[in-house]
């Protein structure tokens, strides 16, 4: 594009405001407009996922055969991981970073609009055709998440379609995790140096890296389990000389990183949060930065301890042992920091907060539990049983899925110019954080016992903490249903109350947007801002 | 948008599309990196054809137990058994096994089987001096047929390995 085209385009923006009708939300390449519609599908993809979790649940209420068949049963666990990773969490935090990244560097929108634009709709084709998987013939996968091979060439018709359905969200992803690089990396404010910037945008740069790391890698994994089920190769099957095993040490290579491209973000946004509802600068910024890459580099390093259990050398057990132990270091500065933040601050707990703190205090549970699932050898009486449902559910629901209702909460008034109802937003969190815990804190005890996960009956032995873990399920996903009619009401005019520029008290010390009038305009920053907050520091 | 900026934002794209290429090339080159690892450090189990016979000194101090299991895998229509479960061996001397393969099915089959040492770090101490390994067969329909293998433990076998487990799996590889 010539620069004489890019100027025209440049003074269009300032003729138009948005689209009139439906087609805005279709062509539109405005950054708060496409954070709003990744935003919208994640919620709605949170639904579906959480319908699928129900099913399980409503399955494994009492031991027996209730109400699915077993492979109905590992198709809902199978489709309700990989539609909560890749449909509901990954797009909330990629529309978390699409409104706040510009808002909060001082850029007028994300450096490629266009390219926006298309990785939001290549990640709705993508889910689509996941989706479209569960009416097909065979049923839709059913191997679990992880898709390990032989297991996986056994599904179906839908393989195929899973598999080019990972490659489309793949891509989008990649496509997002480039444009958010070159809009940190080209677009900040002048006076805006890396490390003045506000710590969400630090851990989205970071995650963003991850992802053009692991996404391809991804992609080959599944491509070669492509041509083992259709061209007779045999990457990772025993009869042609392959290796099933690779298989996992490729998946972890992007499996391990990729939890964590679901956690940085979370990390970024409780630190936004927690330090304007304290009402002191952020703790140990720069530590925070140099754990968020710390945690990063170890990510990619520590793949195997998801295979304890495949008869690794001694040495590699111990190695992988070690270097995951070592994760907790860089993790703690973070909890002791966020932990100082609030040290003497004067703390107010509106829902934001409360959800924030309910995450600093829920996700070191989750991480204690990680510390356990390391140690090589007891990881062997764990190992694909109920306690590490328990863990991975600890640090992704109270941690990550509560850091977006708290994002959600903390921004939506920016956003909107409406306050949400407070009342009911903390009796939402209330709700939430209890339920939570009766859902998932039993399956700890569960696992201990030995119960295995993805299997839809069990030994009557489990079946007190089952039918505990199911009552809280239910509470915890009907909950969610008062956090849609609060944000439907929030965006229609909320409680009335029209709120201030900066919203929370003095928050337009912490990070730019706050400086912004509320609603915030469709085009901001169309000339850099001449100053930036200092209370990083 | 300013053009200083549009040139920037080119430049990082085409760096950043270069980093995806490469990881994934990345993931293509693990198949053949594996492979080499494995090999060095014997983690998946995989003994190797020796080209001549080895004469080792038989260490009589020590006896170990070396068993024999067999498998086949998913809907391969044989019968295939080892003679005898288990022998007591000293490392170092040539241990013999018949075992009996029997196609079940009343079609012709191709099938090989793949060999693996159990517990894995040992296999580089398993030596296979004949072995129907790796290569493919023909099964008539019906047929019986009884097959040898002989392997040797070489005999600075570490002494905490005193039970190892040869096992081989056969696959039908009919096209």
């Amino acid at each position: 594009m010539s620069a004489v085209v890019a100027e025209h385009e440049h003074d269009d923006h300032h003729d138009h405001g948005p689209e009139k009708g439906f087609l805005r939300w279709i062509i539109t390449t405005n950054h708060k407009d496409i954070g709003t519609l990744y935003l919208v599908f994640a919620l709605a993809m949170f639904f579906v996922g959480g319908s699928m979790a129900l099913i399980i649940r409503a399955e494994l209420f009492e031991p027996g055969m209730q109400f699915v068949s077993p492979q109905f049963f590992n198709s809902m666990t199978t489709m309700h991981a990989l539609v909560m990773v890749f449909g509901a969490v990954m797009p909330a935090f990629v529309g978390f970073a699409n409104w706040q990244i510009p808002l909060m560097i001082g850029a007028p929108d994300m450096a490629l609009p266009r390219m926006n634009n298309m990785s939001f709709w290549l990640l709705v084709a993508g889910i689509l055709m996941l989706a479209s998987t569960l009416f097909m013939e065979g049923g839709a996968p059913a191997s679990g998440w992880t898709l390990y091979p032989p297991l996986v060439l056994q599904t179906g018709a839908a393989l195929p379609f899973a598999i080019f359905s990972v490659h489309l969200l793949g891509i989008s992803s990649i496509m997002g995790a480039i444009n958010i690089i070159a809009t940190i990396f080209n677009m900040r404010a002048p006076k805006m140096t890396l490390m003045k910037m506000p710590l969400f945008v630090w851990t989205w740069l970071i995650t963003a890296f991850l992802l053009i790391a692991i996404m391809p890698v991804f992609a080959g994994a599944v491509t070669m389990l492509l041509t083992d089920r259709f061209f007779d190769t045999s990457f990772f099957d025993a009869a042609g000389g392959g290796d099933p095993v690779l298989y996992q040490h490729i998946f972890w290579f992007f499996g391990h990183p990729e939890v964590y491209v679901m956690i940085l973000p979370t990390f970024g946004i409780a630190s936004t949060i927690i330090p304007v509802f304290a009402r002191k600068p952020l703790f140990g910024y720069s530590s925070m930065v140099y754990a968020t890459a710390a945690i990063a580099f170890l990510s990619f390093i520590v793949w195997a301890h998801h295979m304890f259990t495949v008869g690794m050398p001694m040495a590699g057990e111990l190695y992988f042992m070690y270097a995951t132990m070592l994760i907790a270091i860089p993790t703690g500065v973070k909890i002791f920091n966020w932990t100082a933040t609030m040290w003497e601050g004067s703390m107010t707990f509106e829902t934001p907060m409360l959800f924030s703190i309910a995450f600093v205090v829920l996700f070191t549970l989750g991480g204690f539990t990680g510390l356990m699932m390391a140690l090589a050898p007891v990881d062997f009486q764990y190992h694909d049983t109920y306690f590490i449902v328990a863990h991975f559910h600890y640090t992704l629901v109270p941690a990550s899925v509560f850091i977006i209702m708290a994002g959600a909460y903390f921004w939506v008034p920016k956003w909107t110019g409406h306050m949400y109802d407070e009342r009911l937003a903390r009796f939402h969190f209330w709700l939430s954080a209890i339920s939570v815990n009766i859902l998932f804190f039993p399956q700890h005890f569960l696992g201990l016992a030995g119960m295995p996960r993805r299997i839809p009956d069990y030994a009557v032995q489990f079946a007190d903490w089952n039918m505990v873990s199911s009552i809280g399920a239910f509470i915890f996903g009907f909950s969610q249903l008062l956090f849609v009619y609060i944000m439907y009401k929030t965006v229609k005019g909320g409680t009335g109350e029209k709120v201030s520029d900066e919203v929370w008290e003095d928050a337009h010390k912490h990070s730019l947007e706050w400086s912004l009038p509320s609603p915030v305009p469709y085009h901001t920053f169309d000339t850099p801002p001449e100053k930036i907050p200092t209370e990083h520091f | 948008m300013n053009p200083d900026v549009e040139q920037r934002n080119k430049k990082t794209v085409r760096a950043l599309l270069f980093l995806v290429l490469l990881m994934f090339l990345f993931a293509v080159a693990l198949i053949p990196l594996y492979d080499i690892l494995c090999e060095i450090t014997g983690i998946n189990g995989k003994t190797r054809q020796e080209s001549s016979a080895l004469n080792y000194t038989i260490d009589t101090q020590r006896a170990i137990s070396f068993e024999f299991i067999t498998s086949i895998g998913s809907g391969t229509g044989l019968e295939f058994k080892a003679d005898k479960y288990q022998l007591k061996v000293h490392p170092g001397e040539v241990i013999s096994m018949t075992y009996t393969v029997r196609n079940k099915t009343d079609k012709r089959m191709l099938a090989k089987a793949n060999p693996s040492v159990t517990p894995g770090p040992a296999v580089s101490y398993v030596k296979n001096t004949k072995c129907f390994c790796f290569a493919t067969q023909v099964f008539e329909a019906g047929e019986t047929r009884h097959l040898d293998v002989q392997l040797v433990v070489d005999p600075v076998l570490p002494a905490r390995y005193k039970r190892l487990t040869f096992g081989l799996t056969y696959y039908d590889t009919t096209i």
